[in-house]
């Protein structure tokens, strides 16, 4: 009884101090605001290598020089992203319409942090957060702890120095599946912003707390015939070996057009990517894929081409950057058109545009719904055409799929490491999630009359007779 | 210095301005002691008060704590100061 009591209060502490920080926040000006957001973003950019490292020591997964990348995106393009924009007190009036906008802080918002971003994901949650006048709380994955918990110290320490509130800045150091769930239904937490597998956000979802959540990501990348053939393979290259592949939103799948199919393979050998038999397929699915779980084996995640090699037993070149797998089909039959976060990829070949696009259909929809697609394409038309059938939060055109997706870099998306995938991937958005989502708009609305209704016959309505294409006629009379 | 009053068995503490960090170090001496001495309710005056920091709202939960749920009260706080005990979750302490 006394350990559960001792849980409880130590829970519910959390929330008193973040219930403290958000009181005292709600004072703030946007001039002191934006002094608070700009000396955590310059800490967090000053300590973007040590950090980098520190993460991919302690998770083993990806690469430290491209996790630098993601703490420079974190910081430096959120900060510029964010910098300008009102986030307190009014922020639009409309003199004509007489409706005035107030932005309002949300409240105490806890942060589920994956394992794959442990330290660039903590630096964007608490940026935005901080630039919406709400207090936060970091929820760091078991295996990136220490990490995730420097990223946060680091952070609250600037905060401080900066005059922010108490305990505007919090972490869990001890972590565990009961703290979060305790921690996701409080009473006193205004907003989940969840970033982490399936079970995580419907977890999430389920707790009763307004949640924004992300989705899995099943990206398929479709090089149209009107492509620049060596570019996009070099930006897919990019993209997918970026971080070993562990970034939601890189390509999980190639397909090609027929006419320029073997040009791209060309180009996949020129970029050491290693075009495997069907033999060689068969062998590394049984090692990227949980059969059982039905879900890519997590001890590859964010490992290096070659050793993902090694494991399968395949006999490759020492230099390899990409494992391309081509398969005939989608679904369960063909393991490695699933989610693989790693640099291994499928490879499709389409007789025509049409045969393309229902490929990639297949794939968004095996496990990437409301997500990311890509495509190579000097086409508007067959962009525009493409984009529409598919079921996706972003289509990034002639970009890296990884930091195209994640915005601010090739593109001008807003940068973020929350990817909402819309009611298709259970969330609430499929926007690129970022400060203006953690806003309660308020709007003051001034008498201005509707004048069409004050010059309408109001009896009219109570004419049986009158159907409503009728009233309709007289309602819009301009006189 | 703060300025006390006694009013109807209530011991009156008027504070003034912004309660921030710094300004509090200096204000829990002052009334370390004070407190322990009041008698009856003990009312905080926020009346010329407009800032309260996390400090602050610690002396509130403190006094509280020493003096007795109910006992602590917070007076003639201006309406954003006011939202700033709503949100706390502190509105047992205002009149």
């Amino acid at each position: 009884m006394d350990e559960k009591n001792n849980f409880t209060q130590m829970v519910d502490q959390y929330f008193a101090n973040a219930k403290t920080a958000a009181a005292v926040f709600s004072q703030l000006d946007q001039k002191q605001t934006d002094a608070i957001v700009k000396a955590v973003y310059q800490a967090g950019f000053k300590n973007r290598i040590r950090l980098a490292k520190m993460a991919a020591e302690e998770t083993g997964l990806g690469k430290w020089q491209d996790k630098v990348i993601k703490n420079v995106v974190a910081t430096q393009f959120v900060y510029e992203d964010i910098k300008d924009q009102k986030t307190v007190g009014i922020i639009h009036e409309d003199h004509v319409s007489g409706i005035t906008e107030i932005a309002q802080p949300m409240g105490p918002i806890l942060a589920i942090i994956p394992v794959t971003n442990p330290t660039s994901t903590v630096m964007f949650k608490i940026l935005v957060a901080l630039k919406s006048r709400n207090p936060i709380i970091i929820s760091p994955s078991k295996k990136a702890r220490k990490c995730s918990c420097e990223a946060a110290r680091i952070c609250y320490e600037a905060a401080m120095k900066a005059d922010a509130p108490e305990n505007c800045i919090q972490w869990v150091e001890d972590t565990s599946r009961e703290t979060t769930q305790a921690m996701m239904t409080h009473r006193s937490l205004s907003l989940i912003l969840a970033t982490g597998g399936t079970g995580l956000v419907k977890s999430a979802y389920s707790s009763g707390t307004p949640t924004i959540g992300v989705g899995a990501g099943n990206v398929p990348v479709f090089i149209e015939k009107t492509a620049d053939i060596p570019f996009a393979v070099e930006q897919i290259f990019i993209s997918k070996c970026f971080d070993n592949g562990t970034i939601c939103a890189s390509e999980q799948a190639i397909v090609a057009e027929k006419s320029v199919a073997s040009k791209v393979e060309e180009e996949f050998r020129r970029r050491k990517g290693v075009i495997l038999s069907d033999l060689q397929v068969k062998q590394l699915e049984k090692i990227v894929f949980d059969n059982e779980k039905k879900l890519m084996n997590a001890e590859i995640v964010g490992q290096p081409a070659i050793a993902i090699a090694q494991k399968a037993g395949l006999d490759v070149p020492p230099d390899t950057q990409l494992l391309i797998a081509p398969l005939k089909g989608v679904g369960d039959e063909y393991p490695i058109s699933s989610e693989i976060l790693a640099p291994v990829i499928a490879y499709y070949v389409a007789d025509d545009f049409e045969h393309a696009v229902n490929i990639c259909i297949d794939l968004n929809y095996h496990g990437g719904i409301g997500h990311t697609v890509s495509m190579f394409s000097n086409d508007n038309r067959k962009i525009n055409e493409f984009s529409m059938l598919m079921n996706a939060g972003r289509i990034v055109v002639n970009t890296p799929s990884s930091q195209g997706a994640v915005g601010g870099i090739f593109n001008m998306l807003s940068p973020s490491l929350t990817l909402g995938c819309g009611t298709g991937g259970k969330n609430i958005t499929t926007d690129n999630v970022t400060a203006k989502h953690l806003l309660n708009i308020q709007r003051i609305a001034r008498r201005r009359e509707n004048q069409r209704f004050e010059k309408f016959d109001k009896a009219l309505y109570f004419d049986e007779t009158k159907d409503a294409d009728e009233i309709e006629k007289i309602y819009n009379r301009n006189f | 210095m703060i300025r006390t009053e006694k009013s109807d068995g209530k011991d009156i503490f008027f504070f003034d301005g912004r309660m921030d960090t710094a300004t509090c170090a200096g204000v829990e001496k002052e009334l370390d002691g004070q407190i322990e001495k009041a008698e009856g309710t003990v009312v905080f005056d926020l009346g010329s008060v407009d800032f309260v920091s996390s400090a602050f709202l610690r002396i509130c939960i403190a006094t509280a704590k020493k003096k007795g749920a109910g006992n602590l009260k917070v007076a003639n706080a201006a309406p954003s100061i006011k939202k700033v005990f709503k949100i706390a979750g502190l509105d047992q302490f205002l009149m």
